[in-house]
């Protein structure tokens, strides 16, 4: 097994998860994709990330580049990799 | 030609003399309004040896063609030389002023000359009256809005300065309507040089004709159910610009200790907690279907305003952040260039070069280093000269000093966007994120596909790279120049279908970037006008040494790299000049210096 870092930083999660919850620390086996990953959260939080991702409601970024869901579902993960979730409105 | 009043009004504050004139069509068709058209409209006034403070430098407010007519329009811009950077100054700000003045019937307001005494400005029916401000001298920005409306018409919109401007503090700003700032580069100072207090004006021609009245509401009528369907709209009103502090955080976007931690408890300062433990109220500006400002405890508060003065300063106390705010609000201090030089005071203190003992996360010294920076009291006098003067005069190492050309650094950092870098060396007006905010495009926030600009990794340094962001510098200058706020729910589409049904101009994507390009072109021989120099395109050590932790974690953008490419892409010689070949390409010939 190999850990992964998710961070949830969409606004979407702020009423599910405290300020201290929301850097998630997960298991999965190597070779696994970003699906995985984000069934995973899924499970866990009880937010169905994928589809806000497709509604573009929230972005993912994995090794400093937005991903398209879609697209680059399969994107294989690596040992130390961090999904961040973030809420893709802009800071004046 | 339609969109616009072509009219310039102009007010002498030395011999009271006021006149009209026209601005020829040519000028809206090369530079829109705005930040262009004043650009262009001031470029054979300002001069290299012209004193920013001397009573023949012009001080302008300018509008767009879209103020007042299409959603997210409700702002104007003021410009004039920098006191700050002594190169061009232009500023933006939302809040009500830039409507009404347009309704007032000009499209352009300069301000030369320096009145005997105090004045503020009363503009209504097409007539100015310069009136005593002598009781309102000394006073903040709330109180002076107040009492000129009281004194004036309750309908009138008021801009004022605080006592930062009247004591010139070279990064002070002017305020609309207790409200919204026009914050950076210092034409609060270019205002209170003038003993000009405030202006207050009450619109009462009316907005210009546009050439498709039918298709202008219709297009409204459109934008006004996409923007409600936009799940966006919600969370701006909700949270406003205050959403963003956590996750700038995780990407090492949000700058702290003087932009060297990368690890800090961000939440304690986010807009989360902001609305936990707050009454928060929102505050729009003219023409906003979203309403995304907000005032907390009484203070208005935006992202930039939380990062420079919490985490640069290492605050993390959210009423010391909200005390300071309220400090640089009522006196009239740009939020941005205010936390950052505090926090190279706190710098300078730690590393013994001034003897006084200012700590990192002190709330209280903070308050109090700001009241005596806007009153030029004891250190403060010296810091009220803002980073790069501060740094000259203590003999401390350029590359210790977080701005660009004088203008201090905004909350991104140049370490967690390669093309957020390249956009603080080459912006218009110094270090500033609102010229090309390209990290909203790599964060997904913001692309403009249809110019091929599109989201790719943060730290890539490619040609195509450099490329996207010079077309997306450009484009923004359109923005900058509409005035269309670059929070907004609005697209270049959205900009090109109420630009071609404004002005009768058919426009595209692709013609808002040429537009921008010979706007940014226009700024940059101004500047080298002024002295600017290419040596000066570059970033400080301090915001690109690699950070051991955090986001951006051993990443530096590699300039020397991404900026021949930018040269070479803007057509741009060893001397800084773009070619003659671009210069006639682009048709701004007759301002070359």
């Amino acid at each position: 097994m190999m850990k992964v870092r998710a961070s949830l930083l969409a606004l979407h999660f702020k009423d599910i998860l405290g300020p201290d919850e929301r850097i998630l620390e997960i298991e999965i086996p190597p070779g696994s994709k970003v699906g995985l990953v984000l069934e995973k959260i899924t499970e866990r939080v009880g937010l169905d990330v994928t589809s806000l991702l497709k509604e573009r409601k929230m972005v993912l970024m994995i090794r400093n580049k937005v991903v398209d869901v879609d697209r680059d579902n399969n994107i294989e993960l690596e040992e130390g990799d961090t999904l961040i979730f973030i809420t893709p409105l802009i800071g004046g | 030609m339609k969109g616009y009043h072509a009219k310039i009004l102009e007010i002498d504050l030395t011999t009271g003399n006021v006149s009209y004139s026209d601005i020829s069509d040519a000028y809206f068709k090369t530079f829109v309004g705005g930040c262009g058209l004043a650009a262009s409209l001031l470029y054979r006034r300002l001069t290299k040896d012209l004193d920013p403070f001397a009573p023949e430098a012009p001080l302008i407010f300018c509008t767009g063609p879209m103020t007042g007519i299409s959603p997210f329009s409700g702002r104007h811009m003021v410009g004039g030389k920098s006191p700050l950077t002594g190169l061009w100054g232009e500023t933006t700000m939302g809040g009500f002023f830039g409507v009404e003045i347009k309704k007032f019937g000009v499209d352009a307001l300069i301000i030369t000359g320096k009145a005997k005494k105090p004045v503020y400005l009363l503009l209504k029916n097409g007539g100015v009256q310069i009136r005593d401000a002598s009781h309102l001298w000394g006073k903040g920005t709330s109180d002076t809005t107040s009492m000129v409306k009281d004194e004036t018409e309750k309908a009138a919109r008021v801009v004022c300065i605080g006592p930062a401007g009247e004591r010139l503090v070279r990064f002070a700003c002017i305020i609309d309507e207790n409200h919204r700032a026009a914050g950076r580069t210092g034409m609060g100072a270019v205002m209170g040089s003038k003993n000009l207090k405030a202006i207050a004006v009450i619109g009462d021609k009316g907005l210009p004709e546009v050439s498709d009245q039918k298709k202008v509401k219709e297009l409204y009528s459109q934008a006004l159910e996409k923007i409600a369907a936009n799940p966006g709209r919600e969370l701006w009103h909700t949270y406003g610009t205050l959403m963003y502090t956590t996750q700038g955080y995780e990407i090492g976007d949000t700058p702290a200790k003087y932009f060297q931690e990368g690890v800090f408890p961000a939440f304690k300062i986010s807009g989360e907690a902001m609305l936990e433990n707050y009454e928060v109220k929102n505050e729009g500006c003219a023409v906003c279907p979203v309403v995304c400002g907000h005032r907390v405890r009484g203070v208005k508060m935006e992202y930039e305003s939380v990062a420079a003065l919490g985490s640069t300063c290492m605050i993390f106390d959210l009423d010391a952040v909200l005390d300071a705010a309220d400090v640089c609000n009522q006196m009239g201090l740009d939020t941005i260039s205010a936390g950052v030089t505090v926090a190279f005071a706190m710098y300078l203190s730690d590393k013994g070069v001034i003897k006084e003992k200012i700590s990192w996360g002190d709330g209280k010294a903070v308050v109090s280093l700001l009241e005596k920076i806007s009153l030029r009291e004891g250190m403060g006098d010296l810091l009220a000269e803002g980073t790069m003067r501060v740094a000259q005069r203590l003999g401390v190492d350029p590359q210790e000093v977080a701005n660009v050309k004088g203008l201090e650094m905004p909350m991104h950092d140049p370490r967690a966007f390669s093309m957020q870098a390249i956009s603080y060396a080459t912006s218009v007006r110094g270090a500033c994120h609102m010229r090309s905010d390209y990290f909203t495009v790599d964060i997904a926030a913001a692309p403009i596909p249809e110019l091929g600009i599109v989201p790719s990794d943060r730290f890539d340094e490619s040609e195509e790279k450099v490329k996207m962001m010079v077309i997306h510098q450009n484009v923004k200058e359109i923005w900058n120049a509409g005035i269309i706020c670059l929070l907004g729910i609005f697209d270049i589409n959205d900009l090109c279908g109420f630009y071609s049904a404004i002005t009768g101009i058919e426009t595209r994507p692709s013609d808002i970037a040429a537009l921008g390009e010979k706007s940014y072109m226009l700024k940059r021989m101004l500047n080298l006008k002024l002295g600017m120099t290419k040596e000066q395109e570059k970033l400080p050590k301090i915001v690109t040494t690699p950070l051991r932790r955090g986001g951006t974690f051993g990443f530096s953008p590699n300039l020397e790299k991404t900026m021949k490419i930018y040269y070479k892409l803007r057509n741009i010689g060893n001397d800084g000049y773009p070619t003659k070949e671009k210069i006639k390409e682009l048709g701004i010939e007759e301002f070359v210096w």
